[in-house]
């Protein structure tokens, strides 16, 4: 009859709310148990360890239970869990998701510390602190590794902070919603915690940058080490953290073999050279712009810039279609266009007056109707509004059917910001042989699960553009990996022994680029000293072979659980742990996939879907808790930019979203918003200690939306300029921006027009000939390094101008004949 | 009253057909009373299986998780569930779910010829601003005027 459990826990708001008035989030009125938050770091070569702690403290008079989401890096094998309580560390262990919170469960009633840590989303994170005791502090340790990638000398390192506020669905069944709201944060303007950052880093060859378009950063560099932290000290959890390295060599490519637990792990990289000569063959692509009302602001005008430079890179003979999407979808014609001048300077327009105002994110109808004859219009009298060309019956020539395409790239600019990934994911991986996707994911807090998600199941590739990073040379670095042939029918043969390796699904190899994959070898059967794991793959007409260099680590905990986490994420995504020889997943139901990864997650301490870090703390008998311990859950900041609440590249904007209409917080005001920059003397190898402060002053007047940014503009180097200037047959006309990168006057550059040896059909094109050898002449000369970003133009350029059998006076070759002229002032 | 079933946290969220973690929230929020029994024998009842299935119904009427807080207006989680001996219901439940055998009253709400809508007196008050947005949202969807015409409703009491 006696009920223990406290009975007044309706008066436990009005009590705390009195005390402690300093720690509460801007526009909240319950306590924050939050204090800060520390990230710590070491990257060695590769694999990035990192150690988030957060240090929380109960500053009310009743037991607490607090309640935290946020977010890691998709791909982040977690495999740590750890809790300070004054002297006193408790370990965590990997259980079943559903015995790992009985026994979190079962822990709170009886009145002890509990902590559960759970996986909601790979990237999406959701800790309890339970039964937290009036001022008492816990540190909470949550370990994680993950790989980076060497690409063009560059290293990128992303770590989101924040989750930002999520489009769901209106037809995800209630279950589903529940499940959402139950783990979506409460939101606030602005939180009493911050973020402070220290990473290690170290590569195999000298640092020659290290920048970050994210947060002003603090860097002590010796050769090819570094340490970084932040400036400022501790920032708000309100947008990525971006760092970006570049080291002066490639990374040498090889086979990483560890052990681990009596059994070795692999890791492999490869840079398979492949022939990067642009694949004139026409392609399909279709662009699908995210224009809901979270692109506001700075992401839209990237996601415009994106487009653009895409639609220039396009040839002749391909098809071409943009379709925006929000609540509803809009596609730019009434059906895909060839790719002509007059339709590409259509194209131009209407997606420079692109703004983020078609609301929600159902991205999946706008993905379902590339495939589909007519697609549904989904409100008519809205779209007849907007683009009436739609309704016209068209007889176009240049007008083409779903069915006459039977393959299609499809570019994908968004934030991400949805609450049905899975669903998404789902869609590409089963229309993989009909669609590959090439995604961007712009802004200050992408969710990379989603963005991530599309390109690997789709078998595209991914980049990220943070505001105020430069967006020409991902770009064109997609395009380039749209254009040129991947490595067909790829195999690998790990030194005659069966594995298990993961991905399941090879990842496509594009020219240049790493290819990492991991495997783990059978019980007692290591790779010996002349083992060779090699790759082979068709490139063009031609089968090939790479061999990696085998390196032994002795033991090695990482190369083990990345290999442990990728298989994680091969079971969750529907593929089972593959044994190579067989080429077959594991037979079996889903019940035995789903004990399998229980099985690998458990045995590798790594967290997944279907497990969770789960501790007890066991208290003497006065320490337990007699009451019902009060909820709290940590509310966290939304994403800057967001809804174009704030501009980051542009200073604050006017542009506040509907619902969060008022004053900007002070904290915003004070942010700078351009690319910090940090420079290593790795010619000299001396340390150098360099604090880099905002190097634009903040812009507060608003910027109206839609215009670009014309500072940010001006920074822009003198070949991507010259890029946009690309026609849609590949020609270039005589500008005063190609004159002035010549040295030479317009006027003296037609003067040469006119000495050229055309046929006489091209006799009007003499000075749009010579234009294109200059712009052609111009790119290879003086921005060799550059290649990647221009060689889809270039090989577009160099088509059209062997069509015209144009040539030099006396019949010289033309290129060559430009080259000799412009040498004197080069 | 003794043999009224007792539920593990485990149970009862299978047979509400909701997380686990999910039961813990709603305690937490004051949606669900807290596990009767105490520490280690804490268990769940009855009631509690019943007010998951409301909470379950309004959130398939589309509202939310802070409409229905709003909805339980008076915070329950002051009142916990003493016991399976004791008398069982809070006053705020007992208008809902009497105890066994359990009976309810329900609206009937004729929405058009050949569709009713039934509705569980109590959770849903005729002509509130919410039933009338009910009504309104299925003419719509059945292609009719959403004017909705003069209440053809009645009450009739069923058994559970």
């Amino acid at each position: 009859m006696s009920n223990p459990i406290n009975t007044s826990n309706s008066a436990v708001t009005a009590d705390a709310v009195e005390q402690n008035s300093g720690l509460r989030a801007a526009d909240g009125k319950e306590p924050v148990p939050l204090l800060g938050v520390r990230v710590s770091g070491r990257l060695l070569g590769l694999i990035a360890e990192w150690v988030v702690t957060q240090r929380y403290r109960n500053i009310e008079k009743k037991p607490i239970e607090a309640v935290y989401a946020f977010p890691l890096p998709e791909a982040a094998a977690v495999c740590g869990l750890q809790v300070k309580i004054g002297d006193n560390v408790f370990t965590g262990d990997v259980e079943e998701r559903e015995a790992a919170f009985e026994r979190y469960d079962k822990a709170m009633s009886e009145g002890k510390g509990a902590y559960l840590l759970d996986a909601e989303r790979p990237n999406y994170f959701q800790i309890s602190v339970g039964n937290l005791l009036p001022e008492q502090e816990a540190e909470i340790e949550i370990r994680f590794l993950v790989l980076a990638k060497n690409v063009d000398r560059c290293i990128r390192l992303a770590l989101p902070t924040t989750i930002s506020p999520r489009y769901t669905p209106k037809d995800l069944p209630a279950d589903v919603r529940a499940e959402i709201e139950r783990i979506t944060p409460p939101y606030a303007d602005a939180v009493p915690y911050g973020l402070s950052l220290s990473l290690d880093a170290e590569f195999a060859s000298a640092i020659k940058v290290i920048e970050s378009p994210s947060h002003p950063i603090r860097s002590e560099t010796t050769g090819n080490h570094a340490n970084i932290s932040f400036s400022q000290g501790e920032v708000a959890l309100d947008r990525d953290v971006v760092l970006l390295f570049e080291v002066s060599e490639p990374n040498s490519a090889g086979a990483m073999v560890g052990s681990w637990k009596g059994r070795d792990h692999v890791l492999v990289e490869l840079i398979p050279a492949l022939d990067e000569k642009a694949l004139m063959t026409p392609r399909a692509v279709t662009f699908l712009l995210d224009c809901s009302g979270s692109m506001k602001g700075d992401s839209i005008e990237q996601a415009r810039r994106s487009v653009e430079l895409c639609l220039r890179s396009l040839s002749e003979g391909d098809i071409f279609q943009i379709i925006r999407f929000g609540s509803n979808f809009v596609p730019m014609f009434a059906a895909p266009r060839s790719y002509t001048q007059a339709n590409l300077d259509e194209a131009v327009k209407m997606v420079r007056s692109i703004q983020a105002d078609l609301g929600g994110t159902e991205i999946l109808p706008a993905l379902e109707s590339l495939f589909q004859e007519k697609p549904p219009v989904p409100d008519k009298t809205f779209l007849e509004k907007l683009i009436p060309s739609v309704f016209r019956p068209s007889n176009r020539k240049d007008e083409h059917s779903a069915s006459d395409i039977k393959f299609h790239d499809l570019v994908v600019l968004t934030d991400g910001q949805v609450n049905n990934e899975t669903k998404v994911l789902d869609w590409a991986k089963s229309n993989r042989h009909q669609c590959r996707i090439f995604c961007f994911g712009i802004g200050a807090g992408v969710s990379d699960f989603l963005v991530k998600g599309l390109a690997r199941e789709s078998r595209g590739e991914a980049e990220f553009i943070f505001p105020g990073e430069r967006i020409e040379p991902k770009v064109l670095r997609q395009f380039s990996r749209l254009r040129t042939p991947v490595l067909r029918d790829v195999s690998i043969d790990w030194g005659g022994l069966s594995v298990e390796a993961a991905p399941v699904d090879i990842p496509p190899v594009f020219a240049g680029e790493p290819l990492q994959i991991t495997a783990r070898l059978p019980q007692g059967q290591p790779l010996t000293e002349s083992a060779v794991i090699r790759l082979t793959g068709i490139d063009g007409e031609q089968r090939h072979s790479w061999e990696a260099k085998i390196r032994h680590l002795g033991e090695s905990e990482a190369i083990a659980r990345w290999w442990a986490r990728l298989a994680i994420r091969d079971l969750e995504s529907g593929f089972g742990v593959a044994r190579t020889g067989s080429n077959q997943t594991r037979p079996g139901t889903s019940d035995a996939k789903k004990r399998n990864l229980i099985a690998i997650s458990k045995e590798y301490q790594i967290i997944s879907s279907e497990t969770s870090f789960v501790i007890v703390e066991e208290r003497t008998p006065e320490n337990l808790t007699q009451e019902q311990a009060v909820l709290r859950r940590i509310p966290v900041a939304i994403t800057v930019g967001w809804h174009g609440r704030t501009q980051i590249k542009a200073g604050i904007g006017a542009q506040a979203g509907a619902a969060f209409a008022g004053d900007v917080p002070i904290f915003l005001r004070k942010r700078a918003q351009t690319v910090f920059k940090s420079v290593s003397s790795a010619v000299t190898g001396e340390s150098q200690k360099t604090v880099f402060k905002s190097c634009i002053s903040v812009q507060q007047a608003a910027t109206p939306e839609g215009k670009s940014d014309q500072s940010s503009e001006s920074n822009i180097p003198w070949y991507l300029t010259l890029l946009q200037e690309a026609r849609a047959n590949g020609s270039f006309m005589l500008s005063k921006m190609l004159a002035s990168n010549t040295g030479f006057s317009i006027d003296e550059l037609r003067k040469w027009a006119t000495t050229l040896i055309i046929d006489s059909s091209h006799e009007s094109d003499r000075e749009t000939i010579l234009a294109t050898a200059l712009a052609m002449s111009l790119l290879t000369n003086r921005a060799a390094e550059e290649k990647p970003l221009w060689n889809a133009v270039y090989t577009k350029a160099l088509r059209w101008l062997k069509s015209t059998n144009a040539s030099g006076p006396g019949k010289i070759d033309l290129i060559e004949w430009v080259e000799g002229k412009l040498s004197p002032r080069a | 009253m003794s043999d009224s079933p007792r539920y593990g946290i485990g149970e009862l969220a299978d047979l509400a057909g909701i997380s686990r973690r999910a039961v813990r929230f709603y305690v937490q929020r004051g949606l669900l009373p807290p596990p009767a029994g105490a520490g280690r024998g804490h268990y769940y009842i009855t009631e509690h299986l019943d007010r998951l299935r409301q909470i379950k119904v309004l959130q398939e009427a589309g509202l939310s998780l802070e409409a229905i807080i709003s909805r339980f207006a008076t915070p329950i989680h002051a009142r916990p569930i003493q016991s399976c001996d004791e008398n069982l219901v809070t006053p705020t439940l007992a208008t809902q779910t009497p105890s066994r055998p359990t009976s309810s009253l329900w609206l009937r709400l004729q929405i058009a010829d050949g569709c009713e809508l039934h509705l569980r007196s109590g959770t849903f008050r005729l002509g509130s601003p919410q039933t009338q947005r009910l009504q309104h949202a299925i003419r719509q969807l059945l292609g009719l005027d959403p004017r909705f015409p003069e209440n053809k409703s009645q009450e009739e009491s069923s058994d559970e």
